[in-house]
């Protein structure tokens, strides 16, 4: 009897170890994705391609504090530290009263960027070397990544001058050896032109738009083309770099005839209005997909709050049903930025809610927000789901313009078209359009304030006057020309520490 | 981050993860006293620019004013600026010694048991008082503590006086209570005063408990019979302004309900 129980278990014991050793423990892992198992089907290429196309989307908020938070759009009423229904301000009014320091940088780790940049580098490195994609998908995806690389690039130079470039992907780290220095504003700009010829070349004659507008097109790298030579042009260019962009922004009118302006300004960035006539390229969200965070977060009111004013001189009170803003007023729209708009401009409601206060039997501006991307209701409340457009039409008719200025022609017709279409049935060509209007007397001055009307919380305004020089910043924003410094952005503690290679913009305190 | 080391004359790094450096070291402001008045402001911060607050002394060209009631900040490297580099060691959110210990006494049928456990070395930042007194939001309420804030009246204090938003820089508030904090809770770099030291002893369980005497017992039904009181988290010994001075995540206590105490009566039979 005990012999067989020993027979048994030594059978046991041969069939266990028999097993376990036939097979090879050397395995690839099957269900995690890596770097080994990834880039192997065209379907991983698209994935990787929408993937970029979300990370890009997650940047929002940072592109839109970059272009307008510190410019003269917004910011609390003269007087009142918090804001105009109780709500404190929270840290966001440091930049317009420019009060940025490496522990409040605003926006920082450079905005994240970095975090696609690397992606945008492996997915170049793995497209260059792929036989799986086919060549037309290559060609645009490769046009995709150079013309978005650029643009992050672009936004880089612009907020902070001098930065870090990476182009190569990142394969392997060595830990000891993480620091790296910032390349010269030269070497960023040089980059970015290169990465721009790269994207349109391999574009080539595709001007297509893929996934309604969401995807980055060749006319977005046009766009961006155009607007990197007016940049330059400003900068020692002069009217070579204003004839390039005059030609980039002719050569989307020629080969994208679709495009062309709404008649009605409000209706560009509804959320039922997705990837229309009049949008080049824009950030897409969708209802139980995305929404718009940054914009609840700190450009709209409570409900509870805003339901104790009223809407356009008292004509109704605000109320939680209709008015379910649902968000945190940390950064209200100037009253003086909204008075600043003509009565008869569309784009003035459609861009502004003004709030008024009851004061015995008058009503009084209490202050403003913007109201430019409503959302949608679903089940009760309101999600912000419009498209964020990055690039549009009236955006390259006023670029168009301003290459014009520059070049000693008249803007006349492509500032008509924009001022038209907000003006609607109002528009009178004798006092309203150009140069008819008391502004134009300044050319310069009259684009400036028409993109200012035209593109509220679409994040342009500050890096306008950026690009038209910094007397523009000091004149129009709460810079001051003895402190010129600011014009670009103090860099965070964090990214200091991490990398010790790196030095404070210049003119902010290292400590 | 990087601190001046008066000792060392020099700036260094510390705090979060180096080589040679504890873990859980607390960096932050040191509040030397309260400034009692506009007279002690002009003779002890005439010249001093606080960086982190966006304000200075009277003979400085801040726009915003150092003004009594404010914080006397410690000075480190004595160049007139209140900036990073004028943080100091706080102390570490993990305790230095943890234990426990157990009693058991019984005379006769009455039987003590007794569980103690403790913690010593310990730093806890208090965000729930900083946070509360600094008036983050319109919609807090007050807490007694107020009452001893720096006022015309009360000038002899460790609390400074009351703005709406501390936690805002420059005009609006004064970074007084907060200096890191703004919106989220930060363990670095706020006020020295809102650090309290966690060290406690905390009285786990009491149990008291009575056996019968056999021979009282009727033998035929009950072999055995006790009644007993266990008490549980009966009390700390703590200086802790807080309800609880366990060591909280992070090392930062912001509000928790306390500890929950319970009594259990029971009484035990054996057929």
């Amino acid at each position: 009897m005990k012999k067989i129980i020993t027979n048994i278990l030594m059978s046991l014991g041969v069939a266990i170890f028999g097993t376990s050793c036939s097979t090879n423990l050397d395995l690839a892992p099957i269900s995690s994705i890596s770097d080994t198992n990834y880039w192997k089907t065209a379907d991983q290429f698209d994935a990787f391609v929408s993937g970029i196309q979300a990370r890009f989307r997650s940047h929002n908020s940072s592109f839109q504090a970059l272009g307008e938070l510190r410019a003269d759009i917004f910011g609390t009423e003269p007087g009142n530290p918090g804001t105009f229904t109780g709500e404190a301000t929270q840290g966001v009014e440091r930049m317009w009263l420019q009060t940025l320091d490496l522990d409040n940088t605003g926006v920082s780790n450079f905005g994240g960027f970095y975090s696609n940049i690397v992606q945008i580098n492996l997915l170049i490195d793995k497209l260059s070397t792929s036989t799986v994609v086919t060549q037309a998908n290559k060609d645009y995806y490769l046009g995709m990544a150079y013309g978005m690389r650029a643009y992050y690039y672009f936004h880089l130079l612009r907020s902070w001058g001098k930065v870090v470039i990476q182009t190569d992907p990142i394969l392997s780290i060595n830990i000891a050896d993480l620091a790296k220095e910032a390349s010269s504003e030269e070497a960023v700009m040089a980059l970015i032109k290169a990465d721009i010829e790269k994207s349109l070349s391999s574009f080539g004659t595709n001007y297509a738009f893929r996934n309604t507008k969401y995807f980055w097109s060749k006319a977005a790298s046009l766009m961006l083309k155009a607007e990197v030579s007016l940049w330059n042009s400003y900068r020692g260019g002069g009217t070579t770099d204003a004839t390039t962009a005059l030609n980039a922004l002719k050569d989307i009118q020629t080969n994208v005839p679709s495009l062309a302006l709404l008649p009605s300004y409000s209706s560009v960035f509804t959320a039922s209005n997705k990837g229309n006539n009049e949008i080049i390229f824009s950030i897409r969200y969708l209802l139980n997909e995305a929404t718009m965070g940054f914009v609840t977060g700190s450009f709209v009111p409570q409900s509870g709050l805003i339901a104790n004013f009223y809407d356009l001189d008292g004509s109704r009170q605000f109320n939680v049903t209709t008015d379910n803003w649902g968000g945190l007023l940390r950064a209200p729209v100037k009253t003086s930025t909204y008075n600043k708009f003509n009565d008869l401009d569309s784009r003035k409601l459609a861009s502004i809610q003004p709030a008024f206060r009851k004061n015995g039997t008058k009503f009084e501006l209490a202050g403003a927000f913007t109201n430019k991307f409503q959302g949608e209701q679903s089940a009760g409340s309101r999600s912000i789901t419009n498209d964020y457009p990055i690039y549009r039409y009236a955006d390259l008719l006023l670029m168009i313009a301003e290459a014009k200025i520059i070049l000693g022609q008249s803007p006349a017709d492509e500032i008509n078209l924009v001022r038209k279409r907000a003006f609607g049935t109002k528009y009178d060509e004798k006092t309203l359009g150009f140069p008819n209007q008391s502004i134009d007397a300044k050319p310069a001055e009259a684009i400036l304030n028409e993109r200012l009307f035209e593109f509220v919380f679409e994040g342009k305004r500050w890096y306008d006057l950026r690009r038209f020089g910094n007397n523009y910043v000091f004149s129009n924003t709460t810079v001051l020309s003895s402190e010129a410094y600011k014009v670009l952005w103090p860099i965070d503690r964090n990214s200091l520490t991490n990398n010790r290679s790196l030095k404070q913009t210049d003119g902010y305190p290292a400590f | 981050m990087q601190i001046y080391d008066a000792a060392q004359g020099k700036v260094v790094w510390v705090g979060g993860l180096q080589e040679g450096q504890p873990l859980g070291a607390i960096y932050g402001y040191q509040q030397v006293s309260i400034f009692k008045s506009a007279e002690e402001v002009a003779q002890i911060a005439a010249n001093r620019v606080d960086a982190i607050a966006g304000i200075g002394g009277p003979s400085t060209t801040q726009v915003n004013k150092i003004t009594a009631g404010d914080v006397n900040w410690l000075d480190v490297d004595k160049n007139d600026i209140i900036d990073s580099r004028d943080q100091v060691y706080l102390g570490n959110i993990n305790p230095k010694v943890t234990g426990g210990f157990t009693t058991s006494v019984s005379f006769k049928g009455i039987s003590l048991f007794s569980r103690f456990d403790f913690a010593l070395g310990h730093t806890i930042y208090n965000d729930l008082v900083a946070r509360t007194l600094g008036n983050y939001q319109g919609t807090f309420n007050y807490m007694e503590l107020q009452k001893n804030a720096w006022s015309p009246t009360n000038t002899d204090t460790d609390i400074p006086k009351v703005y709406f938003a501390d936690q805002v820089g420059a005009p609006a508030g004064k970074k007084n209570y907060t200096r890191a904090n703004n919106a989220g809770q930060v363990l670095n770099g706020n006020n020295s005063r809102f650090y309290e030291k966690g060290d406690y002893l905390a009285c786990r369980e009491i149990t008291l408990s009575y056996d019968f005497a056999k021979s009282i017992l009727p033998q035929k039904w009950l072999s055995q019979a006790r009644v007993y009181a266990n008490f549980n988290n009966l009390f700390y010994v703590t200086k802790f302004s807080g309800p609880s001075p366990e060591p909280p995540a992070g090392g930062i206590y912001g509000g928790t309900y306390p500890t929950p105490k319970s009594v259990v009566l029971g009484v035990q039979v054996t057929f």
